[in-house]
């Protein structure tokens, strides 16, 4: 490979990705911020967990995103009662033409490119981990054997954070298993007209696809050739140990109100995501900019704040905010 | 090392090269404004200290330590800006998002990774747009202009210096010095010596003698001359404790005449102090004819009994010789009472001598009084307030008094409290006491015992709603009761730290720590209906 051809793949990259923004722009109105991370997500092969009150777009983005690309799409609606089986499928008796009964995997739900969870806290815990551990291995282990899932894959859960009673918090660990957590906002006033305009009228607008799965695959490589400075590097493991209370470099609000911080996995994200950020850019070097722009996804859900921080009512935000202020590139 | 990293590099030294100019600027921005506040300070100091022999010395010190500074900040500026901070500011500045040093970074691995190789090439072609001059343009630091005020201000402080010079030493030098003058101390004080040489008195005579040399010494310092001074006045004391003494026995003639009227117009001048008017009239009364019958041998030189002493008689001699005149009848006067009274002409003519040099050395006294003063109030460097101050401890010394009640003497404070003891009741015409005032105006005696407070409730008048305006005049309807300034007191209670954990959550009696009570109330109080 050559620097021109390194330039031509650079220039499909963000030919690609205009396209998509594009299309989705046709049924989204604004959160670009969040197409932007989900996209992030699903290049930097990683996994959303998308948060916001009901009726903001979520599944809709999900939907679009999944029209657009030419991926197979399902949907689980999770509640108490969701079994496994439900979501990975389960072994059924057959019989064939002689009479004789075997077994038949019906693949479940989460044999698909795209996957929306939606309130994926209101299952149990053990429906919970069978989805988190197809994240994690791309594969599930059903009737004993193992079964790789579909590339790409990519999961984007939904949780609502209003209604709290009846449901199963997802813990830290399996929280750190999604690459990004996106906030999705109430739209503006100028935004909601768009909304309306684009809703309640004869005709919805419909958007083309326009990506394959091959292509993804080839974007996501694309991703990973981006080469990182050893400084930007140096800065983003700095801005992961900040958050840790115990660490020699943890931050004085990290040592106030953090319980445990950031993983490896989540500095792993923040050099991945700032590899996209970079490339959505038009630039094919991470700057320290990259790193600052994906932090706030990348590491809010990695942080696990203790009772002085919810006392205070202080949020992983605000002291994620003072840390990249205060934590100085290197030079 | 590639193209790119060449092109790089290049561009990166026009940068380090124009911020380290920058940088010498600010340096010796501040080092100039630094050296000459110094130099400001240092004339006005020597200004303020040129009758002293530091002046000289701080304006050197002055000038080395300003050189020193601007050598320090011009070496502190010339020193080469980092690599890494030359590239830091280009990204910055240029907002290349870190692609300078990126590109340092990765520069090793350009030969192995295309990519690397790809943004290279970009970081290089964005090197070459990027105008040093443009980028980082020439800035004159805001501590210039402070040098520039500084340095008018030292312009000014030079000017001015001459004049600042005896504006502050007017008060010192408005008084005579004794020390820029030493040739007027000293023949002040050789012209006391010839006048204690007349009293006969040679201790005194010594210690002038002393303070004389001391101050026609060249090398006595300022503080041996105002010493030497010293000396002067306690030698001077002893003298003016002998004028009072001569005085009084003045006195004591002219009551021992009192009564002989042939001998009022002596015991008058006597009275007055004027001895040697005393004489004169002696004098005429002893040539009065008849008064004085002269001895065969004119000059009481007939009889060896009369013939008056060689010296003449002093203190009880003078008041035996005066008493025995006076005794005498003007017609028995012989022989014996003339040579008396000739004996006494002497003693009194000697006596106005003395009173006359002793007058002088009173003056001489408060001459070297206010030479000592005025060497003080140079040596101190005393202002107007000190010196009203100082003039005000002069002129009042310390003056135990039981009538004034001024204690600043030994034993002062008991003194007046028996003098307190002693005073009997004041006469009824009298308003106070000597002693203390009683008038009323004296502080009263501090409490003692429990501390008096102030009742905290108060009553007020109250009535019942609706019912205010029953009865004729509203007696029955209302009452007083205590107000809510009373009620409203609220008792603080001290709250302990506790290590603990445990404990601190057994510190309230609904098994909530103090300090999760507003989160719990909070919980509550914020809480809505869901099911």
């Amino acid at each position: 490979m050559t620097a021109a051809s390194v330039e031509r793949r650079i220039e499909q990259f963000q030919k690609n990705l205009h396209l998509v923004r594009d299309e989705v722009g046709r049924i989204i109105v604004g959160n670009q911020d969040v197409v932007d991370g989900v996209m992030t997500c699903l290049l930097a092969r990683g996994h959303v967990l998308l948060e916001g009150i009901p009726g903001v777009g979520k599944t809709k983005l999900v939907q679009t995103l999944a029209d657009v690309l030419h991926l197979k799409f399902s949907r689980i609606q999770f509640t108490p009662d969701l079994m496994p089986g439900d979501i990975i499928g389960t072994s059924i008796v057959r019989e064939d033409e002689a009479g004789k009964k075997y077994f038949e995997f019906q693949p479940g739900p989460i044999f698909a490119n795209m996957l929306l969870a939606d309130e994926v806290n209101r299952s149990t815990p053990k429906t919970q981990s069978a989805l988190l551990e197809a994240m994690q291995e791309n594969s599930v282990s059903a009737g004993g054997t193992t079964r790789a899932l579909d590339q790409p894959f990519f999961v984007l859960a939904t949780m609502n954070p209003l209604e709290m009673e009846g449901t199963y918090p997802l813990p830290e660990a399996q929280l750190d298993r999604f690459f990004f957590k996106l906030k999705m906002g109430f739209p503006g006033i100028d935004q909601m007209h768009e909304v309306l305009d684009r809703t309640t009228q004869a005709r919805e607008p419909k958007v083309e696809r326009t990506l394959a799965a091959g292509e993804i695959l080839e974007m996501r490589d694309t991703v990973r050739d981006v080469p990182i400075a050893r400084p930007v590097q140096d800065y983003a493991i700095r801005l992961t140990l900040a958050t840790h209370p115990e660490s020699d470099q943890g931050h004085d609000l990290a040592r106030r109100y953090i319980r445990f911080g950031a993983s490896p996995r989540g500095t792993q994200a923040l050099i991945l995501g700032a590899k996209v950020h970079a490339l959505i850019h038009d630039r094919i070097h991470v700057a320290t900019e990259d790193v600052q722009a994906v932090a706030l996804s990348a590491l809010r859900h990695r942080i696990l704040l203790n009772f002085e921080a919810e006392a205070d009512r202080v949020d992983a935000d605000a002291i994620l905010t003072r840390i990249l202020a205060d934590v100085a590139p290197a030079a | 090392m590639n193209s790119a990293e060449t092109t790089i590099r290049s561009v990166l030294a026009a940068v380090r090269r124009r911020l380290g100019v920058n940088r010498l600027v600010a340096a010796l921005g501040l080092g100039v404004a630094s050296a000459l506040a110094v130099l400001v300070t240092a004339v006005v100091l020597d200004a303020i200290l040129v009758p002293t022999s530091l002046a000289g010395l701080v304006l050197k010190s002055g000038i080395v330590l300003a050189v020193v500074i601007v050598a320090f900040a011009a070496w502190r500026g010339s020193r080469p800006v980092p690599e890494s901070v030359a590239t830091l500011e280009a990204d910055a500045r240029a907002d290349l998002k870190d692609t300078l040093k990126s590109a340092l970074a990765l520069a090793p691995e350009a030969d192995r990774s295309p990519w690397v190789a790809a943004f290279m090439q970009r970081a290089a072609e964005a090197a070459s747009k990027l105008d040093a001059n443009r980028v980082i343009p020439l800035v004159i630091p805001s501590t210039a202009w402070v040098a520039l005020g500084f340095a008018m201000a030292l312009v000014a402080a030079i000017v001015l210096a001459p004049r600042i010079t005896p504006t502050f030493h007017d008060a010192a030098t408005s008084a005579p010095s004794p020390v820029a003058k030493s040739p007027a101390a000293v023949a002040e004080v050789k012209s006391l010596l010839d006048d204690v040489a007349r009293t006969g008195d040679g201790k005194a005579r010594a210690k002038l003698e002393k303070v004389l040399a001391a101050l026609e010494r060249p090398d006595a310092s300022a503080d041996e001359k105002r010493r030497a001074l010293a000396e002067a006045k306690s030698a001077l004391d002893q003298q003016r404790l002998e004028t009072s003494s001569n005085v009084e026995s003045l006195q004591q003639l002219a009551a021992s005449l009192a009564g002989r009227e042939q001998f009022a117009a002596v015991a008058q001048a006597l009275k007055e102090g004027d001895a040697a008017r005393a004489a004169d009239e002696m004098r005429k009364l002893a040539a009065t004819p008849g008064a004085a019958r002269p001895q065969a041998g004119e000059g009481g030189d007939t009889e060896a009994g009369s013939k008056p002493p060689a010296n003449p008689p002093e203190g009880a001699d003078l008041e035996a010789a005066l008493q025995s005149a006076a005794q005498a009848q003007p017609d028995e006067r012989g022989g014996e009472t003339q040579g008396k009274m000739q004996q006494a002409v002497r003693g009194l003519e000697e006596l106005a001598k003395k009173l006359d040099v002793q007058s002088r050395l009173n003056q001489a006294q408060r001459k070297l009084n206010a030479m000592s003063m005025a060497m003080n109030q140079q040596d101190r460097g005393l202002r107007a307030a000190r010196f009203g101050q100082q003039e005000g401890q002069q002129n009042n010394p310390g003056a135990g008094s039981s009538e004034t009640g001024n204690a600043d003497i030994e034993g002062g404070h008991m003194f007046r409290l028996g003098a307190v003891a002693r005073e009997a009741e004041p006469p009824p015409g009298q308003e106070g006491r000597r002693t203390g005032d009683a008038t009323g105006n004296a502080p009263g005696d501090p409490v003692v015992g429990d501390e008096v407070r102030k009742i905290q409730a108060k009553l007020e008048k109250k009535g019942v709603r609706g019912r205010e305006a029953e009865g004729p005049d509203g007696a029955d309807s209302t009452f007083y009761a205590a107000s809510r300034m009373g009620d409203a007191k609220v008792g603080t209670v001290a709250v302990q730290s506790v290590a603990r954990p445990a404990a601190e959550n057994a510190l309230s009696p609904e098994r909530i720590a103090l300090r999760h009570r507003a989160q719990v109330k909070g919980f509550f109080t914020d809480r809505t209906e869901t099911r």
